[in-house]
């Protein structure tokens, strides 16, 4: 049984279509959740986490509905989206709150310790009303976190982080990943999903569109668009042919005194199974033909404009 | 386990209510009923105050200061959490949404009690100070703000979960019903909580004076439909959490 599972869901609110007919299943590690705006990242999230009911299919959490079966909760921890704390209360109360709500024998002792992680053990017995928005990101982790649970789902856990704050809680969601916990997180910033995430599920207007390793992603997305540097003799003769066979759509020379020529191919493989055959032609001797912007950012705004080309 | 969780929650729910700056705010309304009972003991004859005790009792204790204080404070039960979105928390918790509905509720109907008692001591005062027997004024007005506030605090919370809009609706229904609609046909008297309220707290007072909107129901008859609408309420909250989107 896997700890997280969707099949078939859809969920709808009046004539917005949210989520639309999405499947996955999460086992133990860190899982990406990637989208743009209003992709239904956390209506998914909502929906795992027992916030809302779908309109249409399933939602289990370790076997139980999350709706339905409060039970779930002693093994599901949730970093909501917006702000989700309590600003009258210090943040060691709140987690102890949290945890003895959520079964911890010793939740004095469950507080002290995950406030530690989250590195807020200074701040423990202040309000948080008066904290910075990083110092309450950091007491939502630390709720989530409380009651050691096996599921984590959070969204956009590292907003309002500064880059030191961020680099430590991307650090530590994939140690927590290492502990075999099912780990779900959103975001928007992608090259942390990167450095976090085993695996990668890429919603776009409410439909999974992508999942797999983060390279899987843009191994399927491999002919789309894309920029490719070359460097050589002759690499200008090259570029004008590939200009001419229209397999590429524009030719530019890089900047910064650098040697080689940037080309814009609309078809990826189309160029790859070109290139060698028209080198020759040209006596270009190559040295180097590398993509440019091979992250997973250009990966997800192709799907992201593909997407929207279809409709919701 | 469960006694002490349930504990927890009411005592961090109670916490977060007294704590919020308005609560403070309409703890200035008792406070000042208080005040005006001082002067009209000070400057009024025995005789005279029984009209006034009959308006501070009736219709301004169970009226109007018990009704805008649990609409204040039990609006925020579930409204506050909303807002401040940790309402998805209280209901992340491993344990039957009853007991966060219940211990929510109990929460905002103590701390109505403690903003209003206040006003209530006072009434007292002023009952007792017209040679009336003091066992029969304190229970009839304590009697009186209890059930009452437990009735609206009840009635409040669900309209929390209800709709984001909850305090204005709940105003709406404390002025235009309670205070107006509500006197116009004895028939909707049976649909005021107000009404209930004054019938017990005419236990502290001399039964030919006039209460307003008084229930035809004598004081156990209305002390049951309180204790009636509060059962029902707080369970109607229960459901609607449990069902409910956050």
């Amino acid at each position: 049984m896997s700890a997280v599972e969707l099949a078939g869901v859809s969920k709808w609110f009046t004539d917005t279509v949210a989520l639309s007919d999405v499947s996955f299943t999460l086992e133990a590690g860190v899982t990406g959740l990637l989208g743009h705006n209003g992709a239904g990242k956390s209506t998914a999230l909502q929906l795992l986490a027992g916030a809302t009911r779908p309109s249409q299919g399933t939602v289990r959490v370790l076997g139980l509905d999350p709706h339905a079966d409060p039970a779930v909760h002693r093994g599901l921890g949730i970093v909501a989206d917006g702000e989700a704390t309590w600003a009258h209360a210090t943040a060691r109360t709140q987690v102890e709150f949290l945890a003895r709500q959520r079964g911890v024998a010793d939740h004095r002792r469950a507080a002290a310790t995950v406030l530690d992680r989250v590195g807020l053990t200074q701040a423990a017995d202040r309000r948080v009303g008066g904290f910075s928005k990083g110092m309450r990101q950091r007491v939502k982790l630390a709720q989530a976190l409380v009651h050691d649970p096996q599921v984590l789902l959070l969204d956009e856990p590292l907003n309002g982080l500064d880059p030191a704050q961020r680099r430590a809680d991307v650090d530590l969601l994939a140690a927590l990943g290492r502990e075999g916990r099912t780990v779900l997180v959103s975001s928007h910033v992608l090259s942390e999903v990167e450095r976090m995430a085993q695996r990668v599920l890429v919603v776009v207007n409410g439909r999974l569109v992508a999942e797999g390793e983060p390279a899987g992603i843009r191994d399927l997305l491999v002919d789309r668009p894309r920029t490719v540097r070359l460097e050589g003799e002759r690499v200008l003769e090259l570029a004008g042919t590939l200009l001419a066979e229209g397999l590429v759509e524009s030719v530019r020379r890089e900047g910064g005194g650098r040697p080689g020529v940037l080309v814009e191919a609309p078809r990826a493989v189309a160029l790859a199974e070109a290139v060698p055959r028209l080198a020759r032609e040209c006596s270009t001797t190559l040295r180097r033909v590398e993509g440019v912007g091979e992250d997973l950012e250009s990966v997800f705004a192709h799907l992201v404009r593909a997407a929207r080309g279809a409709g919701r | 386990m469960s006694t002490s969780m349930s504990t927890t929650l009411y005592g961090f729910s109670l916490r977060g209510i007294l704590l919020r700056g308005r609560t403070a705010g309409f703890a200035a309304l008792p406070l000042a009923v208080a005040a005006v009972v001082a002067v009209v003991i000070a400057i009024t004859s025995v005789p005279n105050r029984y009209g006034v005790q009959n308006t501070f009792t009736g219709n301004l204790l169970t009226g109007l200061v018990v009704p805008i204080v649990a609409l204040v404070l039990a609006i925020g039960a579930f409204g506050d959490e909303r807002d401040a979105r940790t309402l998805p928390l209280l209901r992340a918790v491993a344990r039957p949404r009853w007991h966060t509905v219940l211990a929510r509720f109990a929460a905002a109907w103590t701390a109505t009690v403690v903003v209003v008692l206040p006003a209530a001591v006072a009434c007292a005062v002023l009952g007792i100070s017209v040679n009336q027997p003091a066992g029969r004024v304190v229970g009839g007005v304590a009697l009186a703000t209890v059930l009452t506030a437990g009735a609206y605090c009840a009635v409040f919370v669900l309209l929390s979960l209800l709709t984001r809009r909850g305090l204005l609706a709940g105003l709406a229904y404390v002025v235009l019903w309670e205070t107006f609609l509500a006197g116009l046909a004895p028939a909707l008297r049976g649909l005021s909580i107000g009404a209930y309220g004054r019938r017990v707290a005419s236990y502290a007072i001399p039964g030919d004076v006039p209460l307003g909107t008084v229930s035809s129901l004598g004081v156990p008859g209305a002390t049951a439909v309180l204790v009636g609408i509060t059962v029902v309420a707080v369970a109607l909250s229960a459901v609607r959490l449990q069902r409910m989107d956050v």
